[in-house]
């Protein structure tokens, strides 16, 4: 018995590690279609968490190097740009005040008021300190986590529009799924038609938009935002603009070509929105133990 | 377990390296490391390093848990199985055969994906010119990494070989 295992010992190993990465990646797809994301504990993020202060580590002397030099050649002219940039603080500040002066006066300062606490959410900013080590998944890993209250399924933006979601946290780190992911999927609508449709990753670092034809009015250059029907987005976020459309044929269903709103090559800093949709609270109600008034998941893992 | 952690710094170096650089232009130093590891592990060991360096790479990336890592076993089989033929220790026949892995992987990638997740595109101009760039770069640096890597790895195998020795004829007691 001893002499037969000894000689099936590798195939019995190859078999064992081929069916355990086989059940690792079935559970973790049923994981990430019920919670749309993962978050691990101390114990199962620890490669998360380390990974975040090394590589910051390691591409600190490269920032470092490069802002050196970006400061320098900014600081050329820059007496008479900041003189120059005084006056016009100053102009811009008295035009705001008599701006506000004026909104208040006509009582729609109070509907902006009101709009903003529709439509904000508290956001942590985040700073990007790696990028997916396969060149065939679009992710980038954030030095913020749990912690900082990141959850997995929190959407993540910067000024220029959606850069994805948060996919994985651990206490002190987070990996989000960017947009460009061949995963990635968001409820849509152009700004200017309203037009509706799905914005797909194509992993390439372009991104599709999927709209029926039949009234389905789509132009290059549209605007494309979120239409907060997805349960993952809230709506009106920018997300790209539409760059081609193809010449409609005979399918029902007709994807239009979109360039990121993002420049995902010099992406630095990122705001997660420390925000879950009613749909995401749900998926992850039994995990959450409370939800806090501003919608904020506390999870009662540590 | 130096190339277990090789592996490991691998990933970390090409997820700080990928800020910089095009991802496809970075090399896949993990996947060098698991074909350093089919050439001088035995074959169980080379297995689980070669499973626990996918995993990391899953665990580091958008994969699937376990994708990277069955991929990463099969192609430490396949090494094995090559260099009984192919003579993998010399610096040619080795850059050719990590650009034939680092394509099979990224097609397998792809075909996994499909197959266990729903969406995505098939094989575009953009997906094949990502294939073609890694394939060249890992193609170019294996030779000296894995140069490199039986370099450290010699040294302490020879120690724990001497060890054993002493160890088998009772010297070392």
């Amino acid at each position: 018995m001893r002499e037969l295992l000894a000689r099936i010992r590798v195939y019995l190993i190859f078999g064992v590690l081929l069916v355990a990465c086989a059940v690792s990646m079935l559970i973790d797809r049923s994981a990430l279609r019920e919670r749309g994301g993962r978050d691990y504990s101390r114990w199962s993020g620890a490669l998360l968490e380390f990974a975040a202060p090394v590589e910051r580590l390691l591409t600190a002397p490269v920032d470092f190097a490069l802002g050196l030099w970006d400061r320098y050649v900014a600081l050329v002219d820059v007496k008479h740009e900041n003189e120059a940039l005084h006056h016009e603080v100053a102009r811009l500040r008295e035009e705001a005040l008599q701006l506000r002066e004026a909104l208040v006066a006509s009582g729609r300062l109070q509907q902006i008021a009101e709009m903003r606490t529709a439509f904000e959410f508290p956001m942590l900013p985040a700073e990007v300190v790696g990028q997916d080590a396969s060149p065939w998944f679009r992710s980038i890993l954030i030095n913020r986590g749990r912690r900082q209250g990141v959850r997995a399924g929190m959407p993540v933006i910067n000024e220029e529009g959606v850069v994805g979601l948060v996919s994985a946290t651990s206490p002190r780190a987070a990996q989000v799924l960017l947009l460009l992911e061949r995963q990635s999927a968001i409820d849509a609508i152009v700004q200017r038609s309203r037009s509706r449709g799905i914005v797909r990753g194509l992993g390439t670092g372009a991104l599709g938009f999927e709209f029926v034809v039949r009234g389905g009015d789509v132009r290059v250059g549209d605007v494309v935002i979120t239409s907060g029907r997805g349960g993952v987005y809230p709506k009106g976020l920018r997300i790209a603009e539409v760059s081609e459309v193809p010449e409609p044929g005979a399918s029902l269903l007709q994807t239009a070509q979109l360039k990121p709103a993002v420049d995902f090559g010099r992406l630095e800093q990122a705001f997660v929105l420390l925000w879950r949709s009613p749909t995401m609270e749900l998926i992850y109600a039994e995990e959450v133990g409370t939800v806090s008034e501003d919608g904020v998941g506390r999870s009662t893992t540590p | 377990m130096i190339f277990l952690a090789a592996g490991l710094g691998s990933l970390l170096l090409q997820g700080a390296l990928s800020r910089y650089l095009p991802p496809a232009a970075v090399p896949d130093f993990a996947l060098l490391v698991v074909v350093g590891a089919g050439l001088h592990f035995t074959a169980a060991r080379g297995m689980l390093v070669s499973t626990a360096i996918g995993f990391a790479a899953d665990w580091l990336s958008g994969a699937l848990l376990g994708q990277q890592a069955l991929l990463r076993l099969v192609i430490f089989g396949v090494t094995r199985a090559a260099n009984r033929r192919l003579h993998l220790r010399r610096p040619l026949p080795l850059g050719i055969f990590a650009a034939a892995a680092t394509a099979a992987n990224g097609t397998l990638l792809l075909g996994l994906s499909h197959l266990f997740q729903s969406g995505g595109v098939g094989v575009t101009p953009e997906w094949m010119l990502t294939l073609a760039v890694q394939a060249l770069a890992n193609a170019a640096c294996a030779p000296w990494l894995l140069r490199r890597l039986a370099h450290w790895a010699a040294p302490r195998a020879s120690f724990s070989r001497r060890v054993l020795k002493l160890v088998a004829t009772g010297r070392g007691a």
